[in-house]
């Protein structure tokens, strides 16, 4: 198997857009990319993209603009993990010799999506879902059960927005770009108990795109490219094996896949970016990703050592909860994310001197799975 | 007037010792599946028998629920009820606009009512309704 590295990343506008058409947002995050790794986008051998709703050839439709015709373009939908999907998709490609050089999309308009402004609901068939289960939904639930099994307060999940916030704050291309105190997230309107308003991701539009190479080819355009060393993804398992809600087995497998092939331990790890669609969750990632021992997510948000200038910062982009979710876009956005991390490009985010960074996204509820898929990607260099 | 019709087959019914959750159970490994499965989840095995699960249950969590989601309007309240088996069930719970939601280990009772209504039917299904009183049945 071969290494491969990431060449160049690129993100478009972030927000609620819906005049901006799929083409037009998957092109600026893609010309962004391509213009960054250096190389013209004639030389592209493969393109992977992901959208979730209303999704045909969204590869095509995008790369039609930008010049590129005849390679083998593939369109995957993984939910939330979509844009995860299509990075892992080109990874196995570029690692068996397939090809040499390629790109990753994940574009989408949830305004214009038949979801947009409403709770995402599972499948239409999905029984839980019929009997009222969204999104939002499952993450109270599991909220609610981390109070009782984590000694969790509504002050903590408002504590993770707050932080997430305090590096929005920071980051041009968050869609939110302003602080909030914790009894302004608490104060805002209730959704599901405990979680409010503030505590859940926007409904966004926007797009990410990642060009990755082979070392043949990485090394003539880059002096430092950031190498993939650890690439997991995994579907969900029967929701009777876990013994609590208060995990996400998938995502705590998809992490110990990738430190295994990445010959990572946790504590290696100096930066992380995960899916915190709804804030309570992102303490339930910090165990199931290692970072500190089970049970222990609140103390470890309590510490400080998630937040600017701590130990092992999460989300400095400021995560879902400031930038907004696309969803399919996010899974490649966490790793144009951490890519900037590596380089040292992240301005005011910047987590000195990181040199190995963990990118995680989940996506998707069925009835009777813990998740649907989860994916991890750890970075180095 | 039509006949309500259930959500879907197979799932729950009304029997003179009150409603049941419909389940399946493994004869190889002993593992139990809701909703019912012909194939055990578990272990592989076909060999699986009907069981009811009855209709008392324990509360393991819940939340109200304020923004309308499809046929439920705002204010609605969900949970999930562990039931005999350890079977974990995601329902609607019976609770009043402006009543607490029920403490987690509260146990609760099925009941099979009409959910929403469907090209002029009563679609009928599950729901718990907190039964304070009651002894859980697995506890």
């Amino acid at each position: 198997m071969r290494e491969v590295f990431v060449l160049g990343v690129g993100q478009s506008d972030f927000g609620k857009m819906p005049e901006r058409s799929i083409a037009d947002l998957g092109g600026q995050a893609a010309r962004a990319a391509i213009a960054d790794a250096g190389i013209n986008s004639a030389q592209i051998q493969a393109v992977f993209s992901s959208r979730v709703y209303d999704a045909m050839i969204t590869s095509q439709t995008i790369m039609k603009d930008l010049g590129v015709t005849r390679v083998e373009m593939v369109n995957v939908e993984n939910a939330c993990a979509g844009g995860s999907t299509a990075i892992r998709s080109l990874y196995k490609d570029i690692a068996a010799g397939f090809v040499d050089l390629g790109i990753a999309i994940g574009v989408e308009s949830m305004t214009t999506s038949p979801i947009a402004g409403k709770l995402i609901p599972p499948d239409r068939d999905d029984l839980d879902g019929q009997l009222g289960l969204s999104m939002p939904v499952l993450f109270a639930l599991q909220a609610q059960r981390l109070m009782e099994t984590h000694g969790a307060t509504p002050e903590d999940f408002a504590q993770v927005s707050v932080k997430a916030h305090d590096f929005g704050a920071l980051n041009p291309r968050a869609q939110y770009q302003r602080r909030f105190t914790v009894e302004e997230v608490l104060a805002s309107r209730m959704i599901a108990d405990p979680i409010t308003l503030l505590q859940c991701c926007p409904n966004t539009d926007g797009a990410a795109a990642v060009v990755m190479a082979s070392a043949d080819v990485a090394k003539k355009y880059s002096e430092a490219p950031v190498r993939i060393a650890g690439s997991a993804l995994v579907s969900g398992d029967y929701d009777f094996r876990r013994s609590d809600i208060t995990t996400l087995e998938l995502g705590a497998r998809a992490a110990a896949r990738a430190y295994e092939q990445a010959g990572v331990a946790p504590s290696d790890v100096d930066v992380v970016e995960l899916h915190d669609a709804f804030a309570s969750e992102e303490i339930v990632h910090y165990e199931d990703l290692g970072l500190c021992a089970r049970g222990d997510g609140v103390g470890l948000l309590r510490s400080g050592a998630t937040s600017i200038g701590g130990r092992i910062p999460v989300n400095p982009s400021g995560g879902l909860l400031s930038l907004g979710h696309p969803l399919a876009a996010s899974g490649v956005r966490v790793i144009c994310d951490i890519t900037d991390q590596l380089r040292g490009r992240s301005g005011a985010s910047q987590v000195p001197g990181a040199k190995v960074g963990l990118a995680q996204m989940l996506g998707g509820v069925a009835t009777g799975l813990d998740a649907a898929a989860g994916s991890v990607h750890i970075l180095t260099v | 007037m039509t006949n309500p019709v259930p959500l879907r087959e197979g799932l729950f019914r009304e029997t003179a010792a009150g409603p049941t959750l419909l389940a399946s159970c493994c004869t190889a490994c002993g593992h139990t599946s809701y909703p019912p499965a012909p194939r055990c989840l578990d272990c592989g095995s076909e060999a699986q028998e009907p069981v009811e699960l009855g209709s008392d249950g324990e509360l393991l969590c819940a939340t109200v629920v304020h923004m309308g989601n499809n046929r439920y309007p705002p204010g609605y309240t969900v949970g999930y009820v562990t039931m005999p088996h350890g079977v974990r069930v995601f329902a609607q719970l019976a609770i009043s606009a402006g009543e607490d939601l029920p403490a987690p280990g509260t146990p609760m009772t099925l009941e099979i009512v009409p959910m929403w209504r469907e090209q002029e039917q009563d679609v009928l299904a599950y729901r718990f309704v907190p039964a304070p009183g009651k002894e859980s049945a697995h506890a």
